[in-house]
């Protein structure tokens, strides 16, 4: 089996690129039409295999369930195997069954950017070059120059309080305020990958005394960052570190939440996609990755206040991502910053 | 050649010599009983003889094969004998023809013949009618005789039979053993029959093997036993004796507190011994004084400590001019006095010289 | 003289130490065999693990070292271990007066506190824990609400993110062993012996604290350790109650060195002290039991008469509902009424009611689905596989049938020493690596659960066959029957009931087991508590709990059917039968 998929692989990256030079040196009508073609092959051998399997920390429950039934609706005969767990778990649980040389996993999609740099590393990743990338805005375009993951999806995190809240905090470091204590909700960077973005980037901002002051306040810590939200909601807590996603489709349905994007800067978390090269169902793991960049995928996820990934889809607050102050870590910091942060956090917390 | 043979067969359970050398015969078509107080080591015996256990010294033998060694034990399974237990064990999830059939599944026989066996087995044992009964619907004179012929159906070499009528109450017990030893002398199966209660073993077996801690302390037919005990506790167990402490003056001649004893049979004690003067209670007679000095030898003054009437005759108490106390059964007759004195005759044929 | 002799129409006896299974010898062996590889091979591995490094898996010391030099490793020992003790002392407490009241009072309603302590005990921790943050969170919690609406406070007084929440809710689902062994050495205590002090003058009160309680005191104190043991290995509950709190227990440590890099040969190091603890502890509670027996004699324990409680009724059965109420009423209240909302924090309002999750959770959402598949099947496996196991190796060590009968029971019980997640690492370690690959397959879990419950259907069993007569098998083999034949003639069908019972035993905390299945799973061999627990985070409360009803509705329908089945002995009691 191994053989067959690196074979197929590179086959399909050449055809790919030499269609692409191919289709280029005709014109982008060629393109697209050499494109379609590619897709159509693509959707025939994904049926043959049945179905794809996809673990995600990139968005809530609902985001999830949405892209698996677009993604169903699309390609119907081809079914969608997935699960939502935060980053660190999911990272986890494929290092455990890489470990023990067990192949269940087509489709990798984690929070945590330097997972990816590690798995790279490992050399577990297939090199593939999805169809339809080159719909991603310009900045997120090629995150690996090796192709062997792209960009899967964009998230902020930003301040989250209950409708309630009046004044509401401007800062980040307006939470250290002592008028909180005991009224402050967040993730934990041990498991999510949006917690962590967050945390290394607060550290690197304010260094570290940000979060031994924030202790100080006595914060609930949960595990997933959308924890933050059904803290608020539930009207346990009433600020916190929390999404954008989840939160404004809390807010649409009616909850006491809302969501302010902070002066000191929103924290992008760019959450990478990738397929592994001994991936049981290789085929239907490069259409489901290429579905990604399809106008399906961009809508389903808006419709659940996800940012789209293509520029033709408007963006769910009405201002595009382009538009946005925001603060982006390196991968590379990421790689080595989200670990020393879960001990310094393990230390500082408590847990 | 014997049927079962025990030699020199010991065991130990934890330091404690629960037997101490047994040497047994048993033969062809005989039912031997094996009688003793509790604690004496028949159970002991019982779980050697069908292979439960291995003996820590000595052998046992089966016709001309070696069953039990130190070294080795032909399995229960494979020795070809049945026991009946004291509990019965019928097994209570199976009908009495389940249980009696039972052993008879395993020999290959043909349903037909299964069923006429057991047909049979059931007539021996008076159980005819009840072949789908359940054990907890029978009663426990019931239960036994079908665990009796579940033994019997497979005709074994061997019967043991380890106390089997001691959970039954006296009047069942005494009708039991005859249709113990009825059912015996029709299979004429070699018959191992281990019980504390004497009576029983006289009414039951062809030889009694008398046992008391550890040891075989005498074999015979039942009224060698009981007229010839070769020890006291042989003479006391086999239905309760006067056992007095007796100086040897000369062959057959001892002092018996301050009376000069004759008995009829001087053994091998020679003067200045230490014996015990055994008498039977019934042996025993006493004179009143009323009716004149008696005619007899081995006479002594008494004096009565208690009496108890029994209907066909009297329980005596008396104490001897010599301190010791003798008890005597006599015929029905008139009522002695409290304290009346008489006159005890001790037969020298009813006397017999034991070891101490 | 070592000859064994033969002759025409005989078998030649067998050598000693085989002489009484002849072929039964293979499958009474394979039995102990497959035993001593299920439990030994995992523990071994445990202590293999715990002296190589995880960098170079060179051999070392230093996991020890870092284990228990550093504070942040230490707090969760210090953690573990106040939580055992007071949950035990807490579960002993309720499992005494409850099984008190309901076997020697006449207090009103013994049968249905006698239903639901079983509830209780058939209920997951981890899923009391779920519906008592519903109760009791500090700021969102109904009681508090209530509270703050009843009393005009500003907060209410619960806040079950802390270490007593955390000691309450794992007290309050371990009470029900305590009321187990309470409940059975009071059944045999021979009531002469009480109503000798009543002849005496001794009223209830006295004769209670001053003869009863006494007589049983070793089984209350085997109950007590057994508390004491669960709740050290609990997972599940300190995941969501403590880690809010900023605590950390020895499990969720565990949990830790688990994640990305992993550590599990630290982890080992880390788990070994913890398991020299609980052996002691167990091994001291073996000794208590022996000691019991000698003190409460008769094994029937004649008739007795319920003390007559009088006025005292009505106040003993209020006191007995208060752990069945907290551990049930109000747990499967707000779990139901949350699995029916639409969104938990707007509370059971109209306008906030659906069934939309049992929906989602039976036909949208095809992975609960198959959890829920998995969790039976695996169950079901497991319970049959220690069953099977427990009655050939009861049996083999109650009949003495090879020397060192000992030493299989106690490998038969030792894992019931090892705390579900340390048991996962010693499994994980043997087996996610050639030449035994069982990850990523489903019999990792069933191996996992039939090794964790053996014990359970090991002491049920070897209780079972104490009360058969030996002699009802010595006379099968003395009409010619093999040891296997008598075995599965005469000993197994009079065992019936007890297996039964055994395989419940065993059966339903496979099914709500959770802290071994949360490392030994691929989502592809999900159970229903792994579900769950997934789904806890990131605020599915909802879903969450309409599995977590489905779960139970399903384990209890299940009793149900058993109960009609066969009756009284499945309830812990002794019944008919």
């Amino acid at each position: 089996m191994p053989d067959n998929v690196s074979r197929i692989d590179r086959r399909a990256f050449l055809k790919l690129s030499a269609g692409a030079l191919g289709a280029a040196a005709l014109g982008p009508g060629a393109l697209q039409a050499a494109e379609a073609d590619e897709e159509k092959k693509l959707y025939e051998a994904a049926k043959k295999e049945g179905k794809v399997v996809w673990w995600t920390s990139h968005y809530q429950l609902s985001a999830a369930e949405a892209v698996r039934d677009a993604f169903k609706a699309k390609y119907p005969g081809v079914d969608v195997e997935f699960i939502r767990q935060t980053a660190q778990v999911i990272f986890q649980r494929l290092n455990q069954n890489l470990k023990a040389g067990v192949k269940e996993l087509d489709v990798f999609a984690s929070t945590d950017e330097s997972h990816y740099l590690k798995l790279k590393g490992q050399g577990v990743l297939a090199a593939h070059k999805p169809l339809g990338v080159n719909h991603l805005p310009k900045q997120f375009q090629n995150i690996d120059p090796d192709n062997t993951y792209h960009l899967g999806a964009l998230a902020f995190v930003v301040i989250n309080h209950h409708s309630s809240v009046s004044p509401v905090p401007q800062k980040w470091t307006d939470l250290h305020d002592p008028k909180w204590q005991g009224q402050i909700t967040l993730g934990h960077p041990g498991f999510s990958g949006y917690v962590g973005n967050w945390v290394v980037a607060m550290w690197d901002k304010y260094g570290w005394d940000y979060f031994t002051a924030l202790a100080k306040n006595k914060p609930k810590i949960g595990r997933s960052i959308f924890d933050t939200v059904t803290d608020i909601v539930g009207g346990e807590r009433k600020v916190g570190a929390g999404p954008e996603n989840q939160s404004l489709e809390s807010k649409a349905k009616g909850n006491p939440i809302d969501i302010k994007f902070p002066a000191d800067d929103a924290v992008l978390v760019i959450s990478p996609v990738g397929i592994l090269k001994d991936a049981p169902h290789p085929n239907a793991g490069r259409l489901f990755e290429s579905f990604f960049y399809s106008k399906e995928y961009s809508q389903a996820i808006a419709k659940t206040f996800n940012y789209p990934l293509r520029s033709d889809v408007p963006a769910p607050t009405g201002v595009a991502i382009e538009k946005l102050k925001y603060y982006r870590n390196k991968a590379d910091r990421l790689d080595k910053g989200i670990p020393e942060a879960i001990e310094k956090w393990r230390e500082t917390f408590g847990v | 050649m014997a049927r079962i043979r025990l030699l020199g067969v010991k065991k130990d359970f934890g330091g404690v010599a629960a037997l101490r050398g047994i040497d047994l015969d048993v033969a062809h078509g005989e039912l031997l009983a094996i009688l003793g107080p509790s604690g004496c080591g028949k159970s002991t015996t019982m779980q050697l003889l069908a292979g439960f256990l291995p003996p820590d010294a000595g052998e046992i033998w089966a016709d001309d094969r070696l069953i039990s060694s130190p070294q080795s034990v032909v399995p229960p399974e494979r020795r070809r004998m049945s026991l009946v237990f004291q509990s019965y064990a019928v097994w209570p999830h199976m009908t009495v023809f389940e249980n009696i059939s039972f052993g008879l599944e395993m020999r290959k026989l043909s349903g037909k013949e299964i069923a006429g066996r057991v047909g049979q087995m059931l007539e021996i044992v008076n159980l005819t009618g009840f072949e789908h009964r359940y054990p907890h619907e029978l009663s426990g004179g019931q239960q036994q005789r079908v665990a009796l012929a579940r033994a019997l159906v497979v005709e074994p070499e061997t019967l043991l039979l380890d106390e089997p009528l001691s959970n039954l109450d006296a009047n069942l017990r005494e009708q039991m053993r005859f249709e113990i030893r009825r059912i015996h002398e029709r299979t004429r199966i070699a018959t191992i029959y281990v019980t504390h209660d004497q009576a029983e073993a006289m009414v039951i077996a062809d030889r009694i093997a008398v046992m008391n801690k550890g040891v075989i302390e005498q074999t015979g037919k039942p009224a060698e036993i009981y007229e010839q005990p070769c020890s006291r506790f042989v003479a006391s167990f086999m239905g309760g004796a006067n056992c007095l402490p007796a100086h040897v003056l000369g062959p057959g001649v001892v002092r018996c507190g301050d009376v000069q004893v004759r008995a009829a049979d001087p053994r091998e004690f020679r003067p200045g011994d230490e014996v015990v003067l055994c008498i039977r209670p019934h042996a025993v007679r006493v004179h009143r004084i009323r009716n004149g000095p008696p005619r007899g030898e081995n006479l002594a003054n008494g004096r009565l400590l208690q009496q108890a009437y029994l209907g066909d005759f009297h329980d005596l108490r008396i104490a001897l001019s010599g301190g010791a106390q003798i008890r005597a059964l006599t015929p029905a007759g008139p009522a002695y006095d409290g304290g009346e004195e008489v006159i005890v005759e001790l037969p020298p044929n009813a006397c017999r010289l034991l070891r101490t | 003289m070592a000859e064994s002799v033969g002759s025409a129409g005989g078998a030649p006896a067998l050598p000693s130490a085989v002489r009484k299974l002849d072929p039964s010898a293979a499958v009474f062996g394979a039995a102990a065999l497959i035993l001593i590889f299920l439990v030994v091979v995992p523990l071994a591995w445990i202590f293999v693990a715990s002296v190589h490094s995880d960098a170079d898996e060179t051999l070392t010391l230093s996991n020890y070292v870092r284990a228990f030099s550093r504070s942040i490793y230490l707090e969760p020992i210090r953690n573990s271990l106040v939580l055992a003790t007071a949950a035990a002392v807490l579960a002993t407490f309720f499992g005494t007066v409850l099984s008190w009241a309901v076997s020697r009072t006449d207090m009103p309603g013994r049968g249905l506190i006698r239903v639901m302590v079983f509830a209780a005990f058939a209920t997951p921790s981890f899923l009391g824990a779920t519906a008592w943050i519903f109760l009791a969170a500090p700021n969102s919690g109904w009681l508090n609400k209530i509270w703050i609406a009843i009393s005009g406070a500003e907060r209410g007084p619960f806040n079950i993110y802390s270490l007593t929440g955390a000691i309450l809710v794992i007290a309050l689902y371990s009470f029900p062993y305590t009321f187990a062994f309470a409940s059975s050495a009071l059944e045999l205590v021979p009531s002469d012996m009480e109503r000798s002090a009543a002849l005496l003058g001794a009223r209830w009160p006295r004769i209670t604290w001053r003869i009863t309680l006494p007589l049983v005191r070793p089984a209350i104190l085997a109950g007590a350790l057994l508390s004491f043991l669960e709740a050290i290995a609990e997972f599940g509950t300190p995941a969501f109650l403590l880690i809010p709190a900023g605590k950390q227990v020895i499990t969720t440590q565990l949990y830790l060195f688990f994640q990305y890099p992993s550590r599990p040969n630290l982890a080992a190091a880390y788990a070994v002290p913890l398991l020299l603890v609980t052996a002691s502890l167990f091994l001291l509670q073996q000794r208590l039991l022996k000691k019991g027996r000698f003190t409460s004699i008769g094994g029937k324990g004649g008739v007795r008469e319920p003390f007559r409680l009088g006025g005292w009724r009505w106040p003993l059965l209020a006191v007995c509902l208060v752990p069945t109420v907290c551990s049930l009423v109000l747990p499967y209240t707000a779990l139901l009424l949350t699995s029916l909302s639409r969104a938990w924090g707007r509370g059971p309002v109209p306008g906030n009611l659906t069934t939309q999750w049992y929906r989602w959770a039976l036909v949208e959402n095809a992975a609960a689905r198959a959890a829920i598949g998995h969790s039976l099947s695996y169950a079901a496996a497991a319970a049959t596989i220690a069953t099977v196991l427990a009655l050939f190796t009861a049996y083999v060590a109650q009949r003495r049938l090879v020397p060192g009968s000992r030493l299989l029971a106690f490998v038969a019980m030792a894992p019931f020493v090892v705390p579900g997640i340390i048991l996962a690492i010693g499994f994980f370690s043997a087996y996610a690596r050639p030449p035994l690959v069982l990850y990523g397959t489903a019999w990792m879990l069933i191996v996992a659960f039939a090794t964790r419950f053996l014990p359970i259907a090991y002491s049920g069993t070897e209780s079972a066959l104490r009360g058969i007569d030996v002699e009802l098998e010595n006379a099968a083999r003395t009409l010619g029957s093999s040891t296997l034949r008598t075995f599965w003639r005469i000993t197994l069908p009079l065992l019936r009931r007890s297996i039964v019972a055994t395989w419940l035993a065993a059966f339903i905390p496979s099914l709500r087991e959770l802290s071994s299945a949360v490392f030994l799973f691929t989502p592809s061999t999900a159970v229903i508590t792994n579900v769950i627990f997934d789904l806890s985070d990131a605020g599915n409360f909802e879903p969450v709990s309409a599995l977590g009803v489905l779960m139970m509705a399903l384990t209890f329908g299940l009793i149900a059917l058993a109960y009609r089945l066969f009756g009284r002995t499945v309830l812990f009691s002794r019944g008919r039968g």
